[in-house]
């Protein structure tokens, strides 16, 4: 049975291994032991904060596990652009015309922007790949989403997630080529490295500020702007199904998109209920199920036949309240 | 020959003159209304009925049966009537000591910053005309004009020249810039502009910042860079004072030159001296450098060269012909050498 819990101090290794794996969805995933010790660190305190305030710059990060394995891990930023300015380019319309020489041209324009700052960012989403199906997706997003329910105190009323952009068959970004190489001389991978183990405001500063003309780019940056990258169709699909939309925002490193939603629109706060566990009925799909404890939250991913098993490794009394949603996935739902 | 003010008896040979070049030449349409109305207004500039933000003197080249050979023209102060934009490249670096990085992009900015200058422009001398020096007597003579009456213009006056096209009159950087944001020919724009649409043409181009990486190398290779026709007059320019400083024209990357109008060479080395005729010219077989002459009126300006003079303290002598070219009506001249590395061969005396 898959679980979703806070990590801990002793899955360092193991999450290590799985982000030098195959597989993430996304390149902030830390690599060395140290930023994982260092991410586990902020998550924990993020879990503990006692008092009554959000902690503004939480970092949420859990782990996938099953049969105690580690095989997938997520994370909410509570808070974007609070230790440092959130960058996106958002992309607008500019209507060149003239009445009196009869033209008429529409202009898209990328504006750097701060503008996705003050959301909660889901990020770090990794899976194994023998275990990457539908049914992990879906319980890493909505297990997170039913975290934020039980706790909207402690996050932003709207959802982000960013995506990896277009890749060409050689891998390479054609924004990144375009744009950032030639103000970095160096590839995206290592610009990506430099994000993670420096502060990657930083970096960002060192992107064009102006704003761009998209027909100034060539033309196969022109057409991928906004394109997630091909291999991560699934990842892209749940987060749709799930309530997430393109906004008019792009990475500024490889053009990937920017979803966002409105957390009290999202399917999984929609669609869940807070029960007590001895009401929770017989199941006619796979469902989420998660316990209250804001320091120790475990999400389960309960199969039809699984009811009380589920309800064994939860570890609660009959009595004990619960947050349960059924899966959202094309054949769960 | 002789440089005089332009006058409304001018329109069909300046009209015949128009119609003798191509694209390029576009401050000078063949277009018989627009040149009656530029040559109204320089006539009214010539009489001082306009206000110095009007105001747009027009010269032709004339022999001596006054038939006209060419053209040029001095704006006294641009960009009221509708703003005047050029490019400037900037450079932006970005740089970031920690991970070693620095990078420089000349990146062009979209300005008006030769609004209120003073502009050199339409000039054209007709192609049986050349030689005989008489395309530096075009020229130059404007800046004896601007000496002369120099509260009449800006502390700084520019050139735009015209910018790279190539053989079948396309414009890499037309074609990879402008092109891209309207889709017009560059011809079509030439013509435009031409007939005083610069100003609309010029709002459609891109008003933020363009990073000079995102153009085509042909397109970065225009900047400042003139037409091959164009050699000639960017090398007057450069001996008479005028600078590139990184300025550019908007639609073709030419260059914009310019310069404080005090720092002229020409304005520098003029002097005022009073003329008498030249009685024994029959001992100058030998030609002298060439020297720039005008009278001193402003209606009646006239400017031409004289390859024979005498210094006498604060007194030139110079050929009969060339006095009555001059018409003088007193016996004030201004001179000046028509070469930058004639200065000191014919350089009068000081005053004691």
């Amino acid at each position: 049975m898959y679980s979703l819990r806070p990590a801990k101090q002793t899955d360092i290794s193991d999450i290590l291994t799985l982000a030098c794996e195959q597989g993430s969805c996304h390149a902030s995933l830390p690599k060395t032991d140290e930023a994982i010790r260092s991410v586990i660190q902020t998550s924990e305190d993020a879990f503990r904060n006692p008092s009554d305030q959000p902690s503004l710059t939480g970092n949420y990060f859990w782990v996938l596990s099953k049969e105690s394995a580690i095989v997938g891990t997520i994370a909410i930023e509570a808070f974007t652009g609070q230790k440092e300015p959130f960058y996106s380019y958002r992309r607008e319309t500019l209507i060149n015309a003239s009445y009196r020489l009869k033209v008429k041209q529409s202009i898209p324009v990328l504006y750097q922007s701060h503008e996705l700052a003050g959301y909660s960012q889901l990020h770090s989403i990794t899976l194994h790949p023998k275990h990457r199906t539908s049914s992990t997706i879906a319980l890493l997003i909505q297990g997170v989403i039913l975290y934020i329910s039980e706790h909207p105190e402690n996050f932003s009323s709207k959802l982000l997630i960013e995506f990896p952009g277009f890749k060409d068959e050689r891998g390479e970004s054609p924004l990144w080529n375009d744009l950032g190489l030639h103000f970095f001389q160096m590839s995206l991978k290592q610009a990506c490295y430099h994000a993670s183990v420096e502060d990657k405001a930083l970096i960002a500063q060192l992107m064009p500020n102006h704003p761009l003309y998209e027909n100034l780019l060539s033309s196969t940056s022109q057409s991928t702007l906004g394109e997630p990258q091909q291999d991560l169709d699934d990842y892209y699909q749940s987060f749709i199904r799930e309530g997430f939309r393109p906004s008019n925002h792009i990475d500024i490193f490889d053009g990937g998109p920017c979803l966002t939603c409105q957390s009290s629109n999202s399917w999984s706060q929609q669609e869940n209920a807070r029960t007590r566990l001895d009401v929770l009925p017989v199941l006619s799909h796979e469902t989420i199920v998660m316990n209250v404890n804001k320091e120790q939250p475990i999400v389960v991913l309960v199969g039809v036949e699984q009811r009380d098993n589920a309800i064994a490794t939860l570890n609660l009394s009959p009595s004990s309240w619960i947050r349960w949603v059924p899966i959202n996935t094309e054949e769960g739902y | 020959m002789f440089v005089r003010p332009i006058q409304e008896s001018d329109l069909d040979s300046l009209f015949h003159l128009a119609s003798s070049v191509g694209v390029g030449m576009n401050s000078l349409p063949a277009d018989k209304d627009f040149l009656a109305k530029k040559i109204d207004r320089a006539v009214k500039s010539f009489h001082q009925n306009l206000p110095k933000e009007q105001a747009s003197y027009l010269f032709v080249l004339a022999n001596s049966d006054n038939q006209v050979l060419g053209v040029c023209g001095i704006e006294a102060s641009i960009g009221w009537d509708e703003p005047w934009y050029t490019y400037r490249i900037s450079q932006m670096v970005h740089a970031c000591q920690d991970i070693n990085i620095y990078s420089n992009t000349p990146t062009l900015f979209l300005t008006n910053d030769q609004i209120g200058y003073s502009e050199l422009c339409s000039l054209l001398l007709h192609p049986d005309a050349r030689g005989k020096k008489n395309g530096p007597l075009l020229s130059r003579a404007r800046f004896l004009f601007i000496h002369q009456f120099r509260q009449l213009f800006a502390k700084k006056i520019f050139a735009e020249m015209r910018g790279y096209n190539d053989q079948q009159g396309q414009s890499p950087f037309w074609d990879n810039l402008g092109k891209k944001f309207f889709n017009m020919e560059f011809e079509r724009i030439d013509f435009l502009t031409g007939r005083g649409q610069r100003s609309i043409i010029a709002e459609l181009m891109p008003k933020y910042p363009v990073y000079s990486h995102l153009l085509s190398d042909a397109a970065r290779e225009c900047f400042g860079k003139v037409h091959p026709n164009t050699q000639p007059a960017l090398e007057m320019l450069k001996q008479e004072g005028l600078r590139f400083e990184n300025y550019i024209a908007i639609f073709d990357g030419g260059p914009v030159m310019e310069a404080y109008i005090d720092d002229l060479r020409l304005i520098n080395q003029s002097h005022s001296l009073t003329a008498k005729e030249l009685t024994d010219q029959h001992q100058m077989i030998e030609d002298q450098a060439p020297l720039l002459l005008s009278n001193n009126s402003l209606e009646n300006f006239r400017s031409t060269l004289s390859f024979h003079y005498q210094f006498e303290d604060q007194t030139i002598r110079l050929p009969k012909e060339v006095l009555l070219e001059l018409n003088l009506q007193e016996s004030d001249v201004t001179v000046a050498p028509l070469y930058a590395k004639d200065a000191l061969i014919t350089e009068p005396k000081a005053t004691s």
